[in-house]
Order: structure tokens, then sequence, then C-alpha cells
């Protein structure tokens, strides 16, 4: 009887086994996860190329071949929509973020202007989205839902002025005056909190010029340039403008010393290094990114894709932003597995903050011999 | 027209005169064209205008809603001074009046303010009606017409009318002037009628020639009146003279004298009365020509006969030469003897009295040309003749001092009527005058009259 009993718990066991085994072979149709890609393209502009552009592309594709393992054991899917638009439209984030909502959007990576990425926000209020570079103070407005993986302006200004006061030699006048470009949002504000970090340090802000369009006539800045005589020229502006005002003024006052914000590009992607109007223009910028594989080392799938063949197609901060978000999405579907949009919404109001928080802190890489070469990344941030 | 009538102006000065018409009238066509194209160009460069503010409208209306949405941290201003760069348009601002287009509000509307046109569009994507409105000036319908257009406009018909011009005048002279220079000469049969001639002219060539013929044919019967009356003069002479001899029959002896004078008279002028008047008949008359196949050598030596004695008289030497065989030409041999015999008796007079006997020569040959034709000479030792004279074969135009001018007019008349034609130029064998008539081996209707 005692051993009927056990063959009886055995046959039992076996049926609780196979009963168990039979139970997770079907696999369940995983949950599509709508990703949206809306970024703004200017043929003029090399950080908006159609070499970008492809590279963006790839960097996508590479974002879900290396998170789609790791999905489908958690019952996802990710499906990427990208949309494309001029730059010289902004007004098309607000209306590709209002076409994504509509084709059920559940994560939009916006674009990496800050004005641009603001009014795409417009468009999807309820849609969580983040920018790859948006650096505006507005970004922190929008809330929880609309995030940025380029620190603030305020910590790059700050490790900006901070680098720029300790450049200047001692017997030099510590004055300096800014170019910016009035239409930009970003750049603007860039200038505003730099302005605010320089006056505590004790750097003196001699003049502040506006400037408009992408090659701005500087005939007008000249005689203040001259007159001021300061120790640097801060440029917080994009590339294409930024080269044209390296160009301009370095022709004029050859030994004027640059400072930007975040927006002379990256090492391959930029009016700025390889312009071979800059000349032997010296200066330092701050940007939100690192160099690609110091960036890459600090996530899962870029150390995956480290090791894969096709790493070295990649070189652009844009390219590292969205893979860091391919690998932050993971992590948030996994740990919450929403069902729906409406979960994902909750989700990532709650654990986006941390998870899409700025990654890298600042960096600083110096402009040497037309190149922009990394320094040191500044520690601040995360 | 009536004003330009005595005006001593030649045709050329007529056809341009006729041309003022015309060109009166294509400069005004020019000018409509010019004023027309003008137009059209006028109305073509501001339909793009609009075409281009409405377009420049969207983006700019598009750049700046992105900024008003926005809000305080958008850059308005420097967008709109950036616009205002890019676009190349004279001025753009934001109309806050909803009422502007009117009610409800439109997409677009535009307003024409002066010279500027002024283009508005709503703002995309912002809740409050407001406007995007950019300037522009228009082009005005003088600046449309340059010199540029006008060249154009006025090149067709300019290179018309003198294209028109050169053509008129150049076909004027080849088929107009130069027909009526040659009138004459084809009137008097001195040269043929060209083909290319026009109809018209070519009729009047006709009438003309039958009118001189009219005109010779009236001076020749003013001529057989004239000799009638010498004959009847002669007669009535003789009828006194024979008067005279009647009361004479006392003196025998001066009734002989008296009529061997009158014998004499009577011999001596009656060939003469005689020739003049077959002249003066043939001269006014057709000539009839009843031609026969038949040898020309029995003609030519008859001709040559009729002149013997006349030659010998004159110490002159008549040769001949002749072609091997028969000489079968269609010919009237009583009317082309009279042809040759005058061309030998004028040969034999046109010799100067004072020469040699040994230089004293008429010689009349007969070739066979290859052109289907005989060629009858008759050349002389004379000084020659004028053969640039048209008047040769006219009547009355003898160099005699006793000649009636009939002779060369009366052999011409027959040798045309024989459906020939005669030549006259300088003897290269005997250096004087050279006449020869050519006439078809096979004449084209047996008893044609001329």
């Amino acid at each position: 009887m005692k051993q009927l009993r056990n063959i009886g718990a055995m046959a039992l066991s076996f049926v609780c086994l196979g009963s168990a085994h039979a139970a997770t072979k079907p696999e369940a149709t995983p949950t599509q996860v709508k990703l949206f890609f809306i970024e703004a393209l200017d043929p003029k502009d090399t950080t908006s190329s159609q070499r970008f552009q492809q590279e963006y592309e790839l960097a996508i594709s590479k974002g879900k071949e290396f998170t789609s393992s790791q999905l489908k054991n958690c019952g996802f899917e990710l499906t990427s929509t990208t949309y494309f638009y001029g730059a010289s439209d902004p007004i098309q984030a607000k209306e590709q973020a209002e076409r994504a909502t509509k084709e059920g959007a559940w994560l939009l990576i916006g674009p990496r202007r800050s004005n641009h990425y603001l009014i795409l926000a417009k468009g999807a209020p309820e849609i969580p989205s983040i920018s790859l570079m948006a650096s505006s103070d507005e970004i922190g407005e929008l809330g929880n839902i609309h995030l940025t993986l380029s620190p603030a302006n305020s910590e790059m200004a700050k490790a900006a002025a901070e680098e720029a006061a300790g450049r200047i030699p001692k017997d030099q006048s510590k004055t300096y005056v800014a170019v910016v470009s009035s239409d930009c949002l970003a750049c603007k504000n860039f200038e505003k909190h730099f302005d605010k970090i320089a006056s505590a340090i004790g750097l003196k802000k001699a003049a502040s010029l506006s400037v408009v369009g992408d090659q701005p006539d500087v005939t007008k800045l000249s005689e203040e340039l001259k007159r001021s005589h300061p120790a640097f020229i801060l440029l917080p502006n994009y590339s294409i403008v930024t080269t044209h005002l390296i160009s301009a003024i370095h022709s004029m006052l050859p030994n004027a010393f640059f400072v930007g914000g975040d927006g002379w590009g990256d090492p391959q992607f930029g009016f700025v290094q390889n312009g071979l109007e800059v000349g032997d223009a010296e200066g330092f910028t701050v940007r939100g990114f690192p160099p690609m594989r110091a960036g890459l080392s600090t996530f899962k799938l870029g150390k995956n894709l480290m090791i894969s063949p096709q790493f070295s197609n990649l070189e652009s901060s844009s390219a590292l932003g969205i893979l860091s978000i391919f690998n932050q999405t993971a992590e948030l579907l996994c740990k919450t597995k929403p069902k729906t949009n409406a979960e994902f919404v909750k989700a990532f109001q709650k654990h986006g903050p941390r998870l899409f928080s700025p990654p890298w802190g600042t960096s600083i890489y110096n402009l040497e011999r037309r190149n922009i070469v990394f320094l040191k990344s500044s520690g601040v941030g995360r | 027209m009536i004003v330009f009538r005595d005006k001593n102006w030649e045709i050329r000065d007529y056809v341009l005169l006729s041309w003022i018409g015309p060109g009166l009238l294509a400069i005004i066509a020019s000018l409509m064209v010019f004023i027309l194209l003008g137009w059209l160009d006028y109305q073509n460069n501001n339909a793009r205008i609009v075409a281009d503010l409405e377009r420049k409208s969207q983006v700019a209306a598009r750049r700046i809603s992105a900024e008003i949405l926005l809000g305080e941290h958008g850059s308005l201003v420097p967008v709109i001074e950036l616009l205002n760069q890019e676009l190349a348009i004279k001025n753009i601002h934001i109309e806050n009046d909803s009422s502007v287009c009117g009610s409800p509000a439109p997409e677009t509307c535009s307003h024409r303010s002066g010279e500027d046109m002024l283009f508005f569009r709503k703002t995309p994507h912002i809740d409050t009606v407001s406007y995007v409105v950019i300037t522009h000036p228009m082009r005005s319908f003088w600046s449309s017409l340059n010199l540029y257009l006008l060249l154009w406009s006025a090149l067709p018909v300019f290179l018309t009318l003198v294209t028109g011009l050169i053509l008129q005048r150049l076909f004027l002279r080849q088929f107009v002037i130069d027909p009526i220079n040659s009138l004459v000469p084809a009137a008097e049969r001195q040269a043929s009628i060209p083909d290319h001639w026009p109809l018209e002219i070519k009729a009047i060539a006709r009438n003309l020639a039958e009118s001189f013929e009219a005109r010779e044919q009236s001076v020749f019967a003013m001529l057989a009146k004239g000799v009638v009356h010498d004959i009847k003069t002669f007669l009535h002479s003789l009828l006194i003279a024979t008067e005279l001899v009647r009361e004479q029959q006392a003196d025998p002896e001066k009734r002989v004298v008296r009529l061997e004078s009158l014998f004499r008279s009577c011999s001596m002028n009656l060939p003469k009365i005689k020739r003049i008047i077959e002249l003066t008949l043939d001269g006014s008359r057709e000539i009839p020509i009843r031609a026969i196949n038949a040898d020309l050598a029995p003609t030519i030596c008859g001709a040559i006969e009729a002149n013997l004695d006349h030659a010998k008289a004159n110490s002159v030497k008549i040769s001949v030469f002749l072609p091997d065989g028969e000489i079968t030409v269609a010919h009237d041999p009583v009317q082309l003897e009279r042809a040759l015999s005058n061309l030998i008796k004028n040969g034999i007079e046109a010799l100067p009295s004072g020469d040699s006997s040994s230089k004293r020569q008429v010689h009349i040959s007969v070739t066979n040309e290859d052109n289907g034709l005989f060629k009858t000479s008759v050349e002389d030792t004379g000084s020659g003749i004028d053969c640039e004279s048209t008047n040769l074969f006219k009547p009355t135009r003898s160099k005699k001092a006793h000649g009636a001018g009939l002779g060369l007019y009366v052999t011409e008349k027959i040798v045309r009527g024989h459906g020939g034609y005669i030549r006259v130029t300088r003897s290269e064998d005997l250096g004087g005058a050279n006449f020869s008539f050519y006439l078809p081996k096979v004449s084209p209707v047996d008893g044609r009259q001329a």
C-alpha cells in the first residue's frame, strides 16, 4: 500500500509536472510597444544630414535587435516608426506628434533641438517622450512625462564657466563677450545660466551680441569685439552658426578663445570640427555626451554592441542616445510589464525620470587644430 | 495721290511711297503688340508674385506659429527678421484682427495697398485667429513696357517690311523695269520677247510690234502716193515732150533730136521707176513666199547674173563658193533671188570708187551649218558697216546717195518669210561687210508667206 501510495504520489507529481510544462509551452502574443522617432533634418547642416539620418536609422535597428530577446522574454515586442521633417519648419514636430498619437504611440523619441521638442510636447501632451539632446530649462517644466537625455543647460553652463575661468591666465582680464543666435531657445537659455554662474565666480560679461540666421553678418560685431578685448567669446550656438562666427571672428582677432554650449556637434558630425574655415582657432565646448565607447560602456546593450562586428558604423551622440533609450525602455517594460498604453504612461511617470535621466554628465571637448577632441568628463550630472 | 503726280520721280520712288501706308499700319500694329505683350507680362509677373507669396506665406505662417506655440520662450522678433531675410520679402507682421479677411475667416486673402500686395495667411495650430501678413511690391504695368519688349514687338514687323520692300524692288527691276526698257527693241523684233516677262508686258510688246508694223505700212502707203505723184509728173513731162515733138513736124531734124532725147530719158527713167514701184509695193504689203524644195545654187546664180552688168560697170569681181552636192532648201526661188540680188547689189555699190580693181570684190558663199541651217554669205571688200546699228533693216535708212532705203528692209522681210534670219558682221577674209542669212534645210511649212 505504501508502495502504491508512493507510485500514486509519483504519478501525481508527473501529472503536475506535465501540466506545468504544458502551461508554459504555448507562447503568448507579445504586447506591441510602438515607438515613434521624430527628428528634424536640414540638408545644409552636417549634424542633420543624410549621413546622420542613415546612422540614426541604423541605431534604431540595432536598438531593436539587441533588445528583442530580452523583451520577448518579458512579453513585449518593439515596433518603430520614424518621421523626419525639415528643420526650418518646426511646427511639423507638433503635427508629427499628433499623427503618432493617432497611430497609438507608446513612446516618442523627440527632436534634439529644444524648441522643436517643446513644440512636439504640445502635439502629444499625454504621450511619454524623450529628447536626445534638448537642454533648455523649459524641458524640466514639462513634467515627468517629457524627459531629455541631455543635462540641463544650467549644469552644462556651470561646467563651461568653471572650465573657462580656470583657463584664463592670471594676468588677463576676466571678461567675456557672448554672441548668441537670437532665434535659438537653448542658446539663449545657456547664455542666461552661464552669465549667472560666471558672475558668481568672478567673470565679467563685457557685451552680449545677438545674431540671426545661419550666416549672420559679423561686421556689426567686430567693433564691439575689438573694443572689449575679451578673454574668451561665448558661442553657445549650433554648429553651422558657430563655424561661421569662429571663422569670421578668428580672422579679425586671431588670439580669440572660444567657449561653446551644447551645440557645436560631436567629433564626427558638425561644422566646427574639420571645418577648414576655423583655421587654428582654439576653444572648448561642453556636451552632455561622452565619446561613443565611453558612453556605450555604461549600459548593457552598449556593452553587447561593442563586441558585435557592426559597432564601428555608429559614431554620433544621437546614436548613443537612441541605444541608451532602447536599453532603458526594455528595462522599464520588463520591470513594470504594462499591458496597455495607459499602464505604460503610469510606469513612465513613475520610473522614467530615474531611468532616462541624463546618464553621462557633462563632458568637455577641446577645439584643437580643426578637431573637437574629448578632454574630460566634468562629473557634473549623474 | 494726285499731289504726287507732278513729281519727277522714278518707279522705285513711287514704290517707296506705296509702302508708307503699310509702314504706318505696321508701326501701329507693333505698338499694339507691344502693349499687349506688356500687359501679358504684367499679368504673368503679378500672378507669379502672388503664387510666390502664397508659398512664402505658408512658410512664414508655419514658422511663426511654432514661435507662438513656444509662448514666452519663443523668439518671434528674430524669427520674423530671419524670415524677412530668407524669403526676401518686404515686410512680415502679425495681424490679430480676425476680421481683416472677412467673416468667417478664410485661410488666406490678399489686398492691394498702393503698389504693394498684402497677403494674409491664418496661423496654423493657433487657437485664436490671427494672420501672418507678408507684403511685397507688385510690378507696375508701365515697368513691363521696357525696351527689350519693344524690340521683340517691332522686330518681326520691321523685318517683314524691309524684306518685302527689298524683294519688291528686286522683282520690280527684273520683271517690270527691265522689260519696259527692252520693250522697244522687242516690239521692233530686234529681240525676242522673253518668257519670264509678265503677261501684261508681253501683250504690250505684241501690241507695240503690231502698231509699229501698221505705222510702217502707213509710211509705205504715203511713199507710194509720192511715187505715183512722181510717175504722174514724169508722164506729164513725157506728154509735153511728145506734144513738142508733134509740133516739130516742120523741122524733121529737130524732131529726130527731140525723139532721141525723149527715148533716152525714157530708157533711163523707166527701170528706175519700175524698181521704185516694186520696192515700194513690197515694203507696203506682205510678200508672198511660195516655197518649194529646190537646189539653192540656181537661185544664187540667177542673183549673180542679174548683177553681172552692174559689176562690170563698176569693175567689181564677183566670186562664189558652193559646197559639194545639192543645197536643198525650201524656198521661193524668185523672192530669194531678189533678196540675194539686193545684197550683191549693195555689196557692189558699197565699194569705194577709188580702189583698184584687184581689191574690188564681192564673194558669195554657202556653208552647211551643224544646227540644221544653210548659211548664205555675201561679203565685200568695202569699208564695212556698223554691225551694232539696229536700223540697218529699217525702211528709208539707206546710206547711199540715191538709195530708197528699202533694199535691206525687203531682203530681211523675204528671209524672215522663209523662216530664217539675217545677221551682219565684219568680213574676216575681205575686211568689208558680211551679210549672212540662215535658212532651214527643210522648211517647216511649204508655201509659207512672210
